[in-house]
């Protein structure tokens, strides 16, 4: 029943599996005032690079992240890249962000981008709108 | 990916590669108080419901799935 619902794979990788979902997310972010513009799929994610192939294999560690650029399938190298991480700014997300506790020196921190008011007036919008 | 959507939408420079971790069904992730009698999703029509954050991801799909 699961495989189903589900199908036979229920971590697909690319944006042609995901691609139900991915034009869902983007339609709420904009329905709900978070986005300005309705983004489009094809905008937010690398194409031209790699073709991202599915691994057998599950590693959780950065080595094994290492390990498995092999079996990304290349069409052309992939430039150096800095890793960056987007989060909005909360007690969880205080490591990641560098503040007090640890400052990363490999990546690139996006605390939020929203400011409290603007958040708060984004919620009385869409509450009105309903 | 919900604040990955607003910081793109605002011209940070930064993308994304299609690979996806993280996933969930967030219509599973309500809770409900034992005594508001809500036993069926549809219970929930016309009830107030509070999220974390207004940003997160959670949230969003929340507010999505509900509302649809």
């Amino acid at each position: 029943m699961t495989r189903e619902m589900i199908g036979d794979d229920p971590f697909p990788y690319g944006i042609k599996a995901n691609k139900a979902m991915l034009d869902t997310i983007v339609a709420f972010s904009y329905e709900q005032g978070l986005t300005p513009r309705k983004m489009i799929v094809e905008e937010l994610f690398a194409q031209k690079h790699a073709r991202f192939v599915k691994s057998g294999l599950r590693k959780t560690s950065l080595d094994g992240c290492a390990d498995n650029v092999g079996e990304i399938e290349r069409e052309q190298r992939m430039p150096d890249l800095t890793l960056s991480f987007v989060s909005n700014f909360n007690e969880r997300g205080r490591t990641a962000h560098g503040r007090n506790q640890s400052k990363p020196t490999a990546s690139r921190s996006y605390p939020p981008h929203s400011h409290p008011s603007e958040t708060f007036w984004r919620q009385l919008k869409f509450q009105n709108s309903k | 990916m919900s604040s990955y959507l607003i910081a793109r939408s605002r011209g940070v420079d930064m993308i994304a590669i299609p690979v996806f971790p993280s996933r969930r069904f967030f219509h599973a992730d309500l809770s409900f108080h034992v005594d508001s009698g809500v036993k069926k999703p549809g219970d929930l029509l016309g009830k107030r419901i509070g999220v974390g954050e207004y940003q997160q991801t959670a949230a969003l799909w929340a507010r999505g799935v509900i509302g649809s």
